[in-house]
């Protein structure tokens, strides 16, 4: 791998993925990126479970993470990555499309740092995508 | 309810009836045997008595006649013996004899050899009030004799016996006397016959009554009678004895009455009182059959009451059950339709960013139009999900500042809102207890149909002011916009409602309902007022209860 990915990007439909991308890509934010296709795949990626290629785990500065995926949710990537002292830290930011508030509450409680609603942006299709990426990479190399 | 038939009701009139009537019967029955006995026993012994005082009586004045009798033989055995005496001798026999002798008022003697009458009287009366003559003494010469004619009834009534005599030398002659009867009779009676009425008759005449009978019928219907054979002619008086009226009282007492009264009384209480007993322990079988009844329908009423209660909560669970079902249903497809329709708006839009030349400008235009309904789809989806979460999530009640909402509101709504040409005057509102969301979706919804509807007026006005009343608080949002016609008003509020068609008015027809469903949530209510081109007026009163 010839960059250490930068962001992780938990996302299953197609769709969203793809506007997420060309926006990130038209808004010219090119950090190294990588997509996990549902919760199994990011533990994997994360180190956080085995992953069966036994490739070494990442340290993403920032994770998209989607609520509603097959076989692990949103929710539980979370739990697990909270509880995991290697990635306890890592900025996680939610991405749903439930504005329900009880979902919402939920992803607090599990230690989310942000909770971002799919919506349709006016300004550019997943421009709101844009904003937070910029954000939260720009925040952590300040930490660094 | 326990409702007995005519028969059975009939059959217990009987059952209530011949018991006591039976009682009384007896009772009575009773109360007339005991006195019948007293009676019979108190009027045996009154007959009883007064048939020996008569017989007493009789014998007594059979007696005393008999004395009299021995008395003229005796003188008449003188005469006999002793012939012609100076009359002097016999003057003075007879005055003692008369003197001897109650009654006996007089005696004479007629000679009939030596003619020539001579009469003793006793003193106080004299010989020609005497009723003996010398010429009815000659017609008895025979044989002794009593003379019934001789009664005087102009005078005290008198007895006289006639007495022949015989001397040995053949000579004849008769021996008068007169006894006042009644004299002689009292002296007879003395000390006999207290209480009772006694009358002598002689035949049909009565010679002499002693007392006064009883007044009292049914003391003195009977009477006890005796007969004084007189000791001449075969003549006979006749005594006849009634009681009087002491004798009666005392003999003849009214206690057997007063036993009868009683008696009878008392039936007819026990009579009574054992039908009372009886209605009241039928009244309690009644009402114990009554209230057996009473409890069995109770019971019955009970059991359908559970039954009721247990369908109404099956029911209910499977409301619910479909309620919720029908809730993931709507958010499911909701959810999943917000995802696709997001995607149709997003790539249409980048259909437009990234080939705009290719498409050209009719193509950009269609473009547009499908990036619209897909942005239309979604608004409505989003109001269908607020409409749907206002009616079914718990209300959180607060203490709301109405003021800072409104305000709140009104920045988010003018935020979105072309033109800034909007004056918005927020009055000092009355605070509220509800749910601080869902009140914001009212205000939000409020403001943005002012907002929309007064497009196009120079210069756009909005109050907001609120007041309290005695039981409500009643909020007031007013715009200087074009106005609805009242005769809509009622369908304002309902759901894809749109009283205008105007396309320039965005709008799902579900804003006003949501309100309508939030206020109606929060026990309160809403309408509007205007007048076309008189701008509105809308009102959302809330309970007063817990504001200031």
């Amino acid at each position: 791998m010839a960059e250490d990915p930068q962001i992780l990007f938990v996302e299953d439909n197609r769709d969203e993925l793809d506007v997420a991308l060309r926006a990130l890509r038209r808004a010219g934010v090119h950090a190294p990126l990588m997509v996990a296709r549902d919760g199994q795949e990011a533990l994997e990626f994360l180190g956080i479970e085995d992953s069966p290629g036994g490739e070494v785990p990442i340290n993403p500065r920032v994770i998209f993470l989607d609520l509603k995926m097959p076989r692990v949710d949103g929710w539980e990537v979370l739990r697990r990555v909270r509880e995991n002292p290697d990635t306890a830290t890592l900025p996680v930011v939610i991405l749903s499309a439930s504005d329900r508030s009880e979902d919402i509450q939920r992803c607090y409680d599990l230690g989310a740092n942000s909770f971002l609603l799919k919506r349709f942006d006016p300004r550019s299709p997943g421009a709101y995508i844009v904003e937070a990426a910029r954000y939260w990479l720009g925040l952590n190399r300040l930490a660094k | 309810m326990y409702n007995p038939s005519v028969t059975e009701r009939f059959h217990r009139r009987v059952r209530d009836f011949w018991v006591p009537c039976a009682v009384f019967s007896v009772g009575a029955a009773v109360s007339l045997l005991v006195w019948g006995l007293l009676i019979a026993d108190r009027r045996t012994e009154l007959k009883e008595n007064a048939q020996e005082v008569a017989s007493e009586i009789g014998d007594s004045t059979a007696a005393g006649l008999a004395t009299l009798d021995h008395v003229l033989q005796g003188l008449a055995g003188r005469w006999a013996l002793f012939g012609r005496r100076p009359i002097g001798e016999w003057s003075a026999e007879a005055e003692l004899e008369i003197q001897t002798h109650d009654g006996l008022t007089a005696l004479g003697w007629a000679d009939l050899e030596q003619p020539g009458w001579r009469v003793t009287a006793t003193p106080g009366t004299t010989t020609e009030t005497l009723g003996i003559s010398e010429r009815r003494a000659r017609l008895h010469t025979n044989q002794p004799s009593l003379d019934p004619t001789d009664v005087d009834h102009a005078r005290e009534p008198s007895y006289r016996v006639y007495f022949p005599m015989r001397r040995s030398d053949g000579a004849g002659g008769v021996l008068a006397a007169e006894f006042r009867l009644e004299a002689l009779l009292e002296s007879l009676l003395r000390g006999r016959a207290w209480g009772y009425a006694v009358e002598f008759s002689w035949g049909d005449t009565p010679i002499f009554k002693r007392g006064v009978p009883s007044t009292d019928s049914w003391q003195s219907w009977w009477f006890a009678r005796s007969v004084v054979r007189l000791p001449y002619d075969g003549g006979e008086w006749r005594v006849l004895l009634r009681p009087t009226g002491p004798l009666a009282a005392r003999m003849l007492n009214p206690l057997p009455h007063y036993l009868l009264v009683a008696g009878l009384g008392l039936s007819l209480l026990i009579a009574v009182l054992i039908h009372q007993w009886r209605l009241k322990s039928h009244q309690a079988h009644f009402l114990a059959a009554s209230n057996r009844a009473l409890i069995g329908k109770g019971e019955e009423l009970k059991q359908l009451a559970d039954e009721l209660e247990a369908r109404v909560a099956s029911r209910t669970e499977a409301l619910q059950e479909a309620v919720s079902e029908l809730e993931a249903f709507n958010y499911s497809v909701s959810h999943d339709l917000r995802s696709p329709l997001g995607a149709i708006a997003n790539f249409a839009t980048i259909l437009q960013e990234d080939f705009r030349d290719e498409l050209g400008g009719d193509g950009i235009a269609v473009i547009e139009r499908i990036r619209g309904s897909a942005l239309q789809a979604t608004t409505l989806l989003e109001d269908l999900l607020q409409l749907s979460h206002a009616g079914r999530s718990a209300i959180q009640f607060e203490r709301v500042n109405v003021t800072a909402l409104a305000r709140e509101c009104f920045a988010q709504a003018i935020a979105t809102e072309k033109g800034a040409d909007v004056e918005c005057i927020i009055e000092r509102l009355p605070s509220v207890d509800g749910d601080r969301t869902l009140l914001g979706q009212v205000f939000a919804n409020l403001f943005s149909n002012a907002l929309k509807y007064s497009r196009g007026q120079e210069k756009r006005n909005i109050w907001v002011s609120g007041r309290t009343d005695e039981k409500t608080v009643i909020f007031e949002v007013r715009d200087n916009g074009r106005g609805f016609d009242t005769r809509f008003a009622s369908k304002l509020f309902e759901i894809f409602e749109r009283l205008h068609n105007d396309p320039e008015i965005e709008g799902t027809g579900v804003g006003l309902a949501l309100v309508a469903r939030i206020v109606k949530r929060h026990g309160g209510s809403v309408w509007a007022e205007s007048k076309p081109g008189e701008g509105s007026r809308f009102y959302v009163s809330l309970p007063r209860e817990g504001t200031t």
